[in-house]
């Protein structure tokens, strides 16, 4: 038991006593001005883990959000050009529907073939769309556009081959991806106009040119044969809008998904921003409270402090 | 027996009155002096040697008036020992939660500049390049996340450097020991036990008025306490002995041995000896870290060694390097990939001026000579910072001659994916985790070990400071009792010079009797 108590140390207990009343309103007025409880690893650590976790998730999400939109574009893109390739294919359709007719003249059947040249033209600058600066139907040769056109009518795919891995993705989710291009080849096939061999689009409208050309002969034979051919071009459109349509229904599903994903990021992000303002913010009721309870507290032992030091003396007294 | 002999009484009275108003005095004089002790002044009755007869014959003696006995102190060196035990052990404590504060200050993962925000940002831009692998500006946007990643860990292993030369010098340069803190505490660790010596050949010549000496060997000691703990003995000629690590420094009057410090190596980089003063000196300790538990030389020589306990300068910077290493070694292992069937590749031009792909030889991260990448050498390749093609984001087979089956494939990013998966492998020689859980599993043990080590220093300076109540309680100037004492030191004396008032009253009275 203390029988006596030195003035100094009474002092110094003091002194203590101010300072660390005064830390704590220290500690407090930084909370409530920061607006943050965790500032620094010290003031939490095991908060300041999770926050720093936090950080690294939402930061995953943002990443993934913006590949999302990067993707929703380039799908965009894709499907205004496929868009446009479904309605050629079918005015390329009603054009050999009409040229099939066997009283058409040549001239007639000429204006035709123009017509036809002119779609096929635009096909290919579909197929050689550019978004962002990439060919998206040229596979991962981005560099190069997807088709070429050499002066007899050949059409050369210069893209990635659809067979083989040669798929743009982009990571949307951990570990889920989202296949951005369609292989050219795929959807618009080739043509070589020196053997006439070839496949899909370029082959079929091709073919009509050439069926034209020969339907619009002098020689009989040669013309039934032409008529013959055009009638088969028109099956043919028609499997070739199936395929595109195809294609683009496919992508349309990716972007829908794409949309799903950014709905379900959307709001993850905002329950993790929620989670890590629990942690780091502070809730302002709680800080003035505890800030003007502080501020008694350091009053207080002011006041005690300065009525010891003062008044409490037998020199008040002598 | 006679009247000038109650003169005389009264005379003690007042000299000694007096003296102990001077001692009252020099009580409240120093009442706020560090380490002063109380004063007391011991009175004691004068034998008297002036017999009076009873009628029966006896004779009696009345006393011979009022002298000074002694001037005590109440020196309790038990006490004292316990306050500097505990104020070795409170400094060591705020030593080292000083340096985990600062450690903290350097980890700083909330704030602007943070590793861990550099590293998500390097993913998020390797994430931003896969949408277009053949965009320039999301390469050089590529390669600026990569250099503030290195410059984030440079930055912290500077800090990290300089905490550790302030602390206990650079390796390089041995002699900057000798400035650094634990240098300085040596050196004053010295300086105190000469002074203690010296004090200790200054009482033994004095015996008498020995406690302004004892005071000021108290503070010596206390002194010496926040530097290092020590064991004190008391010899019976009132000199002390002090033993540090066992081994005796201060013989009485005599410093026998001192500290010294030379620079150690990475794992210990300073070393405390102690040695004798001959030629040669005898070596008694080699390294006295492992001995010593207590002052700021124990705190500071274990927040620079690595072999210490808890977490330490020397720890964090091992695990920081490890980290730097890790993510550098890794990410330039995937930029330079090439196994035979599939190789990374990087952007060149053919001979038309086109982008194709080409193998890609440069890292990403300058590889040093010796291959090790640490957290102080980690830095940009200056050749691929210039040229932002070079950054291998596609992975393509290759046929059998090795080159790749299609160079055109500029827009593949699946060279980037192995990089992005990166960000949740966990390695082997991390622990198995993740870079960032390492980097956060660091900060959040340091932040908990500052907490830790804060509770306990708060712990032992509420014990310091109940002691040293303690101990001023019984030793300490109290200005009350002071106040008290000179009243009643004033009081005697004026009672005393009544006493003479009296006497000289009498002494005439006797002069009027013989007229």
């Amino acid at each position: 038991m203390i029988t006596r108590v030195s003035t100094s140390s009474m002092q110094s207990n003091l002194v203590a006593q101010i300072a660390n009343n005064q830390n704590k309103l220290y500690e407090l007025q930084m909370q409530a001005m920061t607006g943050n409880k965790v500032n620094s690893i010290l003031d939490n650590p095991v908060d300041a883990s999770k926050i720093l976790v936090l950080n690294e998730e939402l930061s995953k999400i943002e990443s993934y959000k913006k590949n999302i939109n990067a993707a929703q574009g380039e799908y965009d893109a894709m499907d205004n050009a496929l868009n446009i390739v479904v309605e050629k294919l079918q005015r390329i359709n009603e054009l050999a529907n009409s040229a099939a007719n066997e009283y058409n003249t040549p001239e007639n059947l000429q204006a035709i073939k123009t017509e036809v040249t002119t779609i096929k033209q635009t096909i290919m600058d579909m197929a050689n769309t550019q978004y962002n600066d990439k060919f998206i139907f040229s596979g991962t040769n981005t560099g190069t556009p997807a088709y070429k056109m050499a002066a007899d009518g050949t059409l050369t795919y210069q893209g990635t081959p659809s067979t083989g891995d040669y798929k743009r993705q982009l990571e949307v989710a951990e570990g889920t991806y989202l296949t951005l291009n369609a292989a050219g080849d795929n959807v618009f096939g080739t043509y070589n106009a020196a053997n006439g061999t070839g496949s899909g689009v370029f082959k079929t409208i091709s073919d009509l040119e050439a069926a034209i050309d020969a339907a619009s002969s002098t020689d009989a034979t040669i013309s039934a044969d032409g008529f013959s051919k055009i009638r088969s071009s028109i099956t043919a459109t028609h499997e070739d809008i199936e395929t595109v349509t195809g294609v683009r229904s496919r992508y349309g599903t990716y972007a829908q998904k794409a949309d799903l994903s950014e709905n379900s990021l959307e709001e993850n992000s905002i329950l993790l921003q929620s989670d890590r303002s629990d942690l780091q913010n502070v809730d302002l009721f709680e800080i003035y409270s505890n800030l003007t309870y502080q501020q008694y507290a350091l009053q207080a032992s002011m006041q005690v402090g300065a009525m010891t030091l003062q008044q409490s003396s037998l020199l008040n007294y002598i | 027996m006679s009247i000038l002999g109650g003169m005389n009484i009264a005379k003690t009275a007042l000299n000694v009155n007096q003296f102990a108003l001077n001692v009252v005095s020099n009580n409240i004089a120093n009442m706020n002096t560090e380490g002063y002790l109380k004063q007391r002044v011991e009175l004691a009755e004068l034998q008297g040697y002036t017999p009076y007869s009873t009628f029966t014959g006896l004779k009696i003696y009345r006393g011979g008036g009022v002298g000074i006995s002694d001037i005590s102190q109440y020196n309790n060196q038990i006490g004292l020992d316990n306050i500097n035990g505990q104020n070795s052990t409170l400094s060591s404590l705020s030593s080292e939660l000083e340096g985990l504060n600062g450690l903290a200050d350097i980890l700083n993962e909330l704030g602007d500049g943070a590793l861990s925000a550099a590293l998500t940002d390097f993913y998020a831009a390797a994430q931003y390049l896969t949408q277009n692998p053949s965009d320039s500006v999301l390469r050089i946007n590529y390669v600026n996340a990569a250099e503030t990643v290195a410059e984030a860990f440079n930055k912290i292993s500077s800090a990290l450097d300089d905490t550790r030369s302030d602390l206990v010098g650079n390796l390089d340069y041995p002699d900057s020991i000798n400035h650094s803190q634990a240098g300085l505490l040596v050196t004053e660790i010295n300086d105190t036990l000469k002074q203690i010596a010296a004090v200790n050949d200054t009482i033994l010549r004095s015996p008498n008025g020995t406690n302004e000496l004892i005071n000021q060997r108290n503070q010596l000691l206390q002194d010496l306490s926040s530097l290092v703990d020590f064991d004190v003995k008391t010899n019976s000629n009132g000199t002390i002995n002090i033993q540090i690590a066992g081994v005796d420094v201060v013989k009485g009057s005599e410093q026998a041995c001192q500290l010294t410090i030379s620079a150690g190596d990475d794992a210990n980089p300073a070393k405390v000896a102690i040695q004798t003063f001959d030629d040669p000196p005898k070596v008694k300790v080699a390294d006295i870290r492992e001995h010593i538990d207590g002052g700021q030389l124990s705190g500071v020589l274990n927040a620079a060694s690595s072999t210490a306990e808890g977490i330490t300068f020397q720890k964090v910077y091992d695990q920081i390097n490890l980290l730097a290493k890790t993510f550098a070694k890794s990410v330039n292992d995937i930029q330079m990939h090439n196994d035979g069937n599939t190789a990374a590749m990087a952007i060149g031009l053919d001979a038309n001026g086109n982008e194709i792909l080409i193998p890609s030889t440069e890292p990403l991260f300058v590889i040093p000579a010796d291959g090790n990448i640490n957290a102080a050498n980690i830095k940009i390749n200056q050749t691929i910072y210039d040229n932002p093609n070079l950054v291998a984001a596609a992975r393509v087979e290759l046929d059998a001659a090795g080159n790749p089956v299609d160079n055109k494939a500029i827009g593949d990013s699946d060279n980037l994916k192995e990089i992005l998966n990166l960000q949740d492998k966990n390695f082997g020689e991390l622990g198995g985790v993740t870079i960032a859980t390492a980097l956060n599993n660091l900060v959040t043990k340091v932040g908990l070990e500052a907490n830790d080590l804060k509770a306990r220093v708060d712990a032992q300076t509420s014990i310091v400071d109940q002691a040293t109540t303690n101990y001023a309680a019984i030793g300490g100037v109290n200005l009350d009792e002071e106040l008290i004492d000179m009243i009643k030191y004033q009081r005697a004396y004026e009672a005393a010079s009544r006493v003479v008032t009296a006497c000289n009253e009498m002494l005439q009275v006797l002069v009027t009797l013989g007229q």
